[in-house]
């Protein structure tokens, strides 16, 4: 397994940077895996999705739909991807702290 | 190549063996009256064996690979042999399979250049092998003036169209021709294709040398040191009737393609030979692209765990009913 | 879709005469070519043999100590169960017609992804271990010892095999390659070598009851969205029923449908159609998935995953079950599910409710393929389309693996897509139908780890789709597979930039006519409707 590291701490993550155990997530984490983004400052727009994809995950263990992200954040899907480069799934909710979708998606 | 060398060397080892069988005691006796006797049982029971085994091993499941319409609703088109729906169109897909190679017809051949890919038609591999077989199979048909008396009716007639040509006496026949430039393209094309060179094995150039093998022999005998065709009746007559005679002065070359076809049956039921088993016993082509209507049974269907509706239900009740989901344990419990 | 391969990798694709011997089996795992080995928190609830942490990239793969007597056993116990499997291993002449039809052979170049290559790395431990000629003459009559580098290897090209059974159509003998692929999986599965991307699905599925862990709270929150979507889209009221006893039909989607983009419009497509033509259905929570990454596992694992279907339309009461647009789903409902657990005699034979039509083609399976049902209303007139809704698309149609050569479904979405948009191009002839092409991702294969290799096998698809797009301007790709849809994209944007991808009923939900519904301003992606052209029918 890869391990990330940055300044010094060190998080075990799987091959795209998703935290192995999504129960060590803080805030301090969210701000070291938003590196791998190249974002090196969140603003509120990127703790508004941060937020709401891991309330929506606390309510029912998963990610959301891509389209509700949109939706109830009243963002475009190209507006979320300028957030993170990688996209809802593969960046925003790697900086929340979940864990990666498997299947045919 | 050490494959290729290696049979080469071993079809070599064999003619020569053949050769030499009559100037040593009892040699020709071995080649001309024991060996075909125990080629004949072999590939006999070798068969046997190879189509008992798998017939006798289920299908379990309804496998065909549809390569074209199926039958859906009553007004589509469908491709009845392509995709057949019953039993009777499968047979008729085989049969067209085992005498037009059909699947090789479909062959086509993929280029890579300048980050494209091309297609372009391929149909010398097919033409290839249905010519080596057909060829094959009239050869041996035309053989059976020599273990039939009267000669078959059907033997003269194959033997005038197969001699069509006219040329030379006794007459160039045309299968001679095909089926020695068949097997010499199909061993050119092994060695001179990189990736086919790179997986080919022993047994690959063994089948194929062993075969020219026959074929050289066998012609020799009939454009260049022709044999005593009446001497050769008698003798294979004999072997047929179980009371073998040992020809007094057996040829070479006679002995030679004896060693030779001997070798090929007793080689054939263990080898790729087999392969016209998969023609007809594939289920990918046998069956019926009917699984939909009609069940196909599995005779080792059996059991396996599964997680059940009411495991199920046990682990989210609660949050099936604060999401106002129907819950069947509240159904029996109000 | 924004960019979704953030940093293209340079993909040569050269096909190299090969050097060496092919019985060397020492595999590189390079990062990119393979797929990650299963977690042991997904072995362990399925009860799967061996569950540990490991990795390919490790030394020792920490197999069981009689890895080899488990492997040489399994083999023979399923020579003895299937003929495919003893045939295959004896009836090969390695003509090679088939070598150059697998897009793993012409995007890789790697002479082991050849089908016959592929099927000989099994074939020569067959030999050895259990015919007499192996035994007696080695590697001269192509046999080869079991070593722990040919399970490596096993591992490396068998998961390098999307099972889309391309190669048995021009094999004369009709080898499949898939079923060769299927039993190695399965073999490998006994020694506790399999991959993430295909136990993890089925550890969800198993327990939750999809692929994606969506469990029913969860499920009926994403299918509530879509009715609040729907409501925009057309100003009607658009219920789903899930879990709803006594309803006609039970519809199974692949879960991909309620979660991932593009499969959702999909999902939409089909919503419309059922609110006009006023289907009885539900969908389940527990059977909420048709997928079934069983299938690329073991077949006792597919059998498992699938009984949910039966039993919950059983559970619900249902007179049949229609069924979404999946691939490797259909595969399985098509030519395994009756064997395995059937017989459905608790069901009804399928009958349009609209049409009176009697699906004949379903009546022990009594389940239907959503474009044979659709195809079927279009038939009979009794849905109106307007197919100007899709002029922005230029359409060509991608036909999946499993339905075009393990059903034959050819027609039937090419009726639904030509009546629901103006503008369609076929690709080449040689890469639609029976001879199409694989996506590169299918059979579990479609990881963001694997991606080059992905990449590689997607190449001869998106090659034809490229055609079309210089011939006629395609920039739209529709299909009828989840693995498709969620992979086809990716495939796109590297080597056809500007293709979408989209499902068959997505097209028809633009098109699709609804009574009351309000005018519409944007298809069901919520992009405005480029009006243009006459109106037609």
């Amino acid at each position: 397994m890869p391990t990330y590291q940055v300044e010094g701490r060190s998080y075990e993550v799987d091959d795209d940077g998703f935290l192995q155990e999504p129960e060590l997530w803080s805030e301090d984490v969210a701000r070291d895996l938003a590196l791998t983004e190249g974002i090196t400052e969140l603003t509120p727009e990127h703790w508004q999705l941060i937020h709401y994809i891991r309330k929506y995950f606390y309510s029912y263990g998963v990610a959301p739909m891509v389209r509700k992200v949109c939706r109830d954040n009243k963002m475009d899907l190209d507006y979320i991807y300028k957030l993170y480069r990688s996209g809802p799934a593969k960046g925003a909710c790697k900086v929340a702290g979940l864990a990666k979708p498997t299947g045919c998606v | 190549m050490k494959a290729l060398a290696a049979a080469a060397a071993l079809v070599a080892a064999l003619a020569i063996a053949g050769a030499l069988a009559g100037a040593v005691p009892g040699g020709a006796a071995a080649v001309t009256v024991v060996l075909p006797y125990v080629a004949f049982c072999t590939l006999l029971g070798g068969l046997t064996w190879q189509v008992w085994r798998w017939a006798q091993t289920p299908v379990p499941y309804r496998i065909p690979t549809t390569c074209g319409q199926q039958r859906s609703l009553p007004w589509i088109r469908t491709a009845p042999i392509d995709n057949p729906d019953n039993g009777i169109m499968a047979a008729i897909r085989v049969v067209i399979e085992a005498l037009t190679f059909r699947s090789l017809l479909r062959n086509s051949r993929a280029r890579v250049g300048a980050g494209r890919l091309e297609f372009s038609e391929a149909r010398l591999l097919w033409l290839a092998s249905l010519v080596l077989h057909w060829s094959l199979l009239v050869i041996v048909l035309r053989h059976l003036r020599f273990v039939f008396l009267p000669t078959p009716f059907f033997v003269p007639t194959l033997d005038a169209v197969d001699g069509f040509l006219r040329i030379g006496a006794p007459p160039l026949l045309i299968t001679d021709v095909l089926v020695l430039a068949a097997l010499l393209y199909l061993l050119g094309r092994r060695v001179a294709t990189p990736m086919l060179r790179y997986m080919s094995l022993f047994t690959d150039y063994f089948a194929l040398l062993l075969l020219l093998g026959i074929a050289l022999s066998g012609m020799a005998m009939r454009y260049v040191a022709p044999v005593n065709l009446v001497s050769v009746k008698e003798f294979a007559l004999a072997l047929v009737a179980l009371h073998p005679l040992v020809p007094a002065a057996p040829s070479m070359l006679l002995l030679v393609h004896l060693m030779l076809v001997s070798t090929l049956a007793i080689y054939l039921p263990f080898s790729k030979l087999v392969h016209f088993g998969g023609v007809f016993l594939s289920p990918t082509r046998n069956l019926a692209n009917n699984s939909r209507r009609v069940r196909h049974i599995n005779p080792w269907n059996h059991a396996v765990p599964t997680h059940t509706y009411a495991e199920w239900e046990a682990e989210y009740a609660e949050k099936m009913k604060l999401a106002g989901l129907p819950v069947d344990g509240a159904d029996r419990g109000g | 879709m924004g960019p979704i391969v953030a940093d293209k990798p340079a993909i040569d694709i050269e096909l190299k005469a090969p050097a060496g011997d092919w019985r060397d089996a020492r595999v590189e795992f390079r990062k990119g070519t393979f797929s990650n080995a299963s977690l042991p928190k997904d072995l362990i609830p399925l009860g799967l043999p061996n569950p540990r942490k490991w990795q390919p990239t490790d030394l020792d793969w920490q197999l069981p100590r009689d890895w080899q007597r488990i492997l040489l056993e399994g083999m023979r116990e399923r020579l003895a169960r299937y003929r495919s499997f003893r045939l295959f291993m004896d009836v090969c002449v390695r003509c090679g017609a088939c070598a150059d039809k697998c897009h793993f052979y012409l995007g890789s170049g790697d002479p082991k992804n050849m089908p016959f290559a592929r099927a000989e790395l099994v074939r020569s431990v067959y030999r050895r271990y259990f015919t007499t000629s192996g035994r007696l003459f080695g590697k001269l009559a192509g046999a080869r010892e079991l070593t722990e580098d040919v399970v490596k290897e096993w591992f490396y090209y068998f998961y390098q095999c999307t099972e889309c059974r391309r190669c048995s159509i021009y094999c004369p003998f009709g080898i499949d390659t898939a079923e060769i692929t299927m039993i190695v999986r399965e073999l490998l599965s006994l020694i506790g070598v399999s991959t993430h991307w295909v136990t993890e699905p089925a550890a969800n599925c198993y327990r939750v009851g999809n692929h994606l862990g969506i469990a029913p709270h969860a499920f009926k929150d994403g299918l509530d969205f879509a009715r609040d979507e729907l409501r925009d889209i057309t100003g009607l009221d658009i219920e789903i029923p899930i879990n709803r006893k006594g309803a006609e039909v039970l519809f199974v989607m692949p879960s991909a449908d309620y979660f991932a983009t593009p499969h959702y419009y999909t999902l939409l497509g089909y919503m419309m159609l059922f609110k006009e033509i006023g289907l009885d259905f539900t969908v389940s929570a527990y059977a909420s998935e048709g997928g079934n990454f069983g299938l690329f596992h073991s077949n006792d694992l597919m059998k498992r995953l699938n009984a949910k279907i039966y039993a919950e339309a059983k559970r619900l009461g249902v007179k049949w079950i229609l069924g979404g647009e999946c691939g490797h789903m259909w595969r399985v409902l098509h030519q395994y599910m009756d064997t395995m657990n059937g017989p459905a005699d608790f069901l009804e034979v399928p009958v349009s409710p609209l049409t009176g039509t009697r699906f004949e083609n379903a009546v022990s399976t009594k389940m239907v393929h959503i474009c044979e049902f659709t195809a079927d209303l279009l038939y009979h007139e009794k849905i109106k389309l307007d197919r100007t809704r899709n002029d922005a698309y230029i359409v060509t149609y991608h036909d999946s693996c499993n339905p075009a050569r393990a059903m034959g479904l050819l027609e039937e979405p090419r009726y639904v897509l030509e009546r629901s948009c103006n503008h369609f191009h076929e690709m080449p002839a040689k890469t639609i139908r029976e001879y199409t092409f694989c996506c590169g991702s299918g059979a579990g294969l479609g990881n963001d780890e694997n991606m080059e290799m992905r990449l590689r096998g997607g190449f001869p698809r998106a090659n034809a789709v490229r055609h079309v797009r210089a011939e006629h301007g395609v920039n739209l790709l529709a299909c009828i597979c989840a693995i498709d849809k969620a992979t086809l994209p990716t495939l796109m944007d590297y080597w056809v930039p500007g293709v979408q991808v989209a499902g068959v009923h997505e097209l028809l939900g633009n098109a699709l006519v609804m009574r009351g519904e309000k005018e519409r301003v944007t298809n069901v992606r919520g992009e405005p409707l480029a009006k243009g052209g006459a109106a037609d029918g």
